[in-house]
């Protein structure tokens, strides 16, 4: 199933388990909803009207009910940061403890095609800052599912960030089973050399699972931290730091601006006690908006090609891809089995 | 008017003593502030207990509040903890939200007082969604919410109160219009006639009713018309409450200087000898035989007694820290 679907499911699983589970937002209830067609009365279309109906359910969820509310874009759901920051995420703790809020905020986040400086921002790290809300990041269609289970699982608010530019890339799971959910996922090479590192998340995945399969072709072994979960009291584990420390050549791979994003948290929390000397390279957009025009854009967004033309330069000093990747390489929704890629060794 | 069934000898007697003791305790909350240097932020209700006193003896216990910014007296009337709140807002870890809130944080949910915060235009979203929550249970109770005039400027208000007549969610609104934003009167934050009832009435759909927020009956009455329509028809309440601040807009100041000042309306200060909602209440149950104006003053003095006890009693349990 694709990275939709993934999520589609996991709405209609979390709607069946309970009758307090809501799902609301725009167009949430048009035709061909299938959450709406099976769930009538638990799936509610709003008005657009972001920061009420965002209140709502910090309403609702104050009361035994656990609302889930969908955003178009990320850009859409800052009308209602207040609703999210300054009541959701400060409500269990501003009233002393013992009065749970657990709405989940589903936003749709990041780069589309066309979408232009309004409608693609990677605003990822105001969430890391802000107090109180599980942050979920997926960054295949697996990890979409279970976020989605997991976070109506707990008794507390969360952020589900979902790429858009990930919405059509495969993969085959099982629903039917238990995970424990992990805050980050290592994908070894199977020659585990500690040389090569690249720490990404969400749609940073994608890309460097092709790079490491591209360069192992060619002898050259990376490994891969994803991050993807983000839980309010924890939000790095020290566990993964300490991997990362042991690396040599450590690559910050972000589809967002890199500057006080979530990597240059990390890179800087790799700092702090390490005795190893690492070095660190940075592939990420300058901090700018995302371009609309697709000669603009097709420029702004760091890719495949650019993970390996770096590495090949740190191991041989030559690029190993001249070619210009076109317009529809590097913007359109790649449609990968994401799961095969992660299977590759 | 709607003749009310629940006005009685005893509810206006409870109603006064309310009142009085709303005023007392925060009078005293403003005067140990002022003594010790406290360093809690403070919006006072004195002299717009009416509304809040009179929307909770029409309404059920089972309904729920939701506040804003300065709700002490929204919840007291609503039977909150005194104890809690005074611990609260002089920073006791024993306060009701255990002195992370402050002030602008009242919480006790044994009464169904669900919390109160002072990010305006929030609080009507939220409750909006409690009420949600009582209609999807099927409950019949309605949630109230106490709005200002400045917060009913708010997006999320307007977005809210279409949203909730769409959701046909029992929700009642208190809009508390004590004309001024801090120090900023209608005329500063307004078009030029402002037309309340054609937006809400005929605009929005709400039933919307307008009244004397000093007068503790007019309140009552008009909440138990507007709390039956509410359920009748599906469709949100608002209750327009023309109130009087006589404090300033926050810290623990209640003085002739702020009551005169060129912000306020001319006049205001000879308003506020007038409307007091304490002298009103006074007067119609004296008129209307419930008590002798003697028996009365023996009761009013015997309350402010008791409550100032009441208030020193738990003073003396908070240690209050000098600066
Ligand atoms: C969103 C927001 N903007 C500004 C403020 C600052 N502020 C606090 S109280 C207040 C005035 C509120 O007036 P009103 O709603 O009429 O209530 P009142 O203080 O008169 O009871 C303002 C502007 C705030 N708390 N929240």
């Amino acid at each position: 199933m694709n990275f939709t679907n993934a999520i589609q499911e996991g709405t209609l699983k979390i709607l069946s388990k309970n009758k307090k589970n809501l799902v609301f937002g725009l167009e949430v209830t048009n035709i061909g909803s299938k959450i709406y067609e099976k769930y009538p009365s638990q799936v509610f279309e709003t008005p657009v009207s972001e920061l009420a109906s965002t209140g709502l359910c910090v309403g609702l969820a104050t009361r035994g009910f656990k609302p889930t509310i969908v955003y178009g874009r990320v850009e859409f759901a800052l009308l209602a940061f207040d609703q999210i920051l300054t009541q959701a995420g400060r409500w269990e703790y501003m009233f002393g403890g013992n009065y749970p809020c657990p709405v989940t905020f589903r936003i749709q986040i990041g780069r589309q095609w066309g979408n232009g400086p309004q409608h693609t921002a990677n605003y990822h790290s105001i969430f890391m800052q802000s107090y109180g809300l599980d942050i979920y990041i997926p960054s295949t269609p697996q990890e979409a599912y279970f976020h989605i289970i997991n976070s109506n699982k707990q008794n507390r608010p969360a952020v589900i960030l979902e790429h858009r530019y990930l919405t059509q890339i495969k993969e085959n799971f099982k629903t039917n089973r238990k995970i424990k959910i992990r805050q980050h996922t290592l994908y070894k090479s199977v020659k585990n050399k500690k040389k090569y590192l690249i720490i990404t998340y969400g749609d940073g995945l994608i890309d460097s699972l092709k790079t490491k399969k591209y360069l192992k072709d060619k002898n050259i072994y990376i490994d891969i931290m994803n991050f993807s979960y983000f839980p309010f009291k924890n939000r790095i584990e020290k566990k993964a730091i300490k991997i990362a420390q042991k690396y040599k050549e450590v690559i910050f791979f972000d589809s967002a601006p890199f500057e006080f994003g979530i990597l240059s948290g990390v890179s800087s929390m790799l700092k702090i006690n390490n005795k190893n000397k690492q070095n660190f390279y940075y592939l990420s957009p300058n901090n700018s908006p995302s371009p609309s025009a697709p000669s603009l854009a097709k420029n702004y967004y760091k890719n495949t090609k650019d993970l390996i033309n770096l590495v090949s330069k740190i191991e041989t000093d030559k690029k190993l891809i001249n070619r210009k990747l076109s317009f529809e390489e590097v913007m359109l929704w790649p449609q990968d089995d994401i799961g095969k890629l992660i299977k590759h060794k | 008017m709607h003749r009310s069934k629940k006005i009685n000898k005893k509810l206006l007697l409870k109603a006064f003593e309310k009142i009085i003791t709303i005023r007392i305790i925060e009078e005293k909350i403003a005067k140990k502030s002022r003594e010790n240097k406290i360093w809690s932020f403070l919006h006072l209700s004195i002299g717009q207990e009416a509304s809040a006193v009179g929307v909770a003896a029409a309404t059920n216990n089972s309904d729920l509040f939701f506040g804003n910014h300065r709700s002490h007296a929204h919840y007291l009337a609503k039977n909150g903890n005194l104890e809690k709140m005074m611990m609260e807002i002089f920073g006791d870890e024993r306060g009701c939200c255990k002195g992370f809130g402050g002030s602008m944080h009242m919480l006790d949910k044994s009464v169904n007082f669900m919390g109160s915060i002072p990010i305006l235009g929030s609080a009507i979203s939220i409750a909006s969604g409690m009420a949600m929550g009582e209609k999807l249970k099927k409950n019949k109770n309605i949630v109230v919410v106490f709005v200002g005039d400045g917060a009913a400027e708010e997006g999320s208000f307007y977005e809210t109160i279409n949203m909730a007549g769409l959701y046909k969610l029992p929700l009642l609104v208190i809009l508390e219009d004590n004309k001024y934003a801090v120090e900023s009167s209608h005329e500063k934050r307004k078009v030029k006639n402002y037309n309340f009832s054609k937006l809400f009435k005929d605009g929005m759909q709400t039933i919307y009713k307008r009244v004397d927020g000093q007068n503790f009956v007019k309140v009552l009455k008009t909440t138990e018309l507007l709390k039956s329509s509410i359920i009748k028809e599906n469709k949100v309440g608002i209750l327009h409450c023309d109130c009087i601040r006589f404090s300033k807009h926050s810290g623990a100041t209640i003085s002739i200087q702020d009551q005169e000042s060129k912000y306020r309306y001319k006049n205001e200060h000879i308003q506020i000898k007038k409307k007091d909602p304490i002298d009103i209440l006074f007067k119609y149950i004296v008129q209307n035989n419930y008590f002798k104006k003697e028996d009365l003053e023996k009761i009013k003095k015997k309350n402010i007694f008791q409550t100032s006890k009441k208030f020193e009693f738990i003073f003396n349990k908070i240690p209050i820290r000098k600066i």
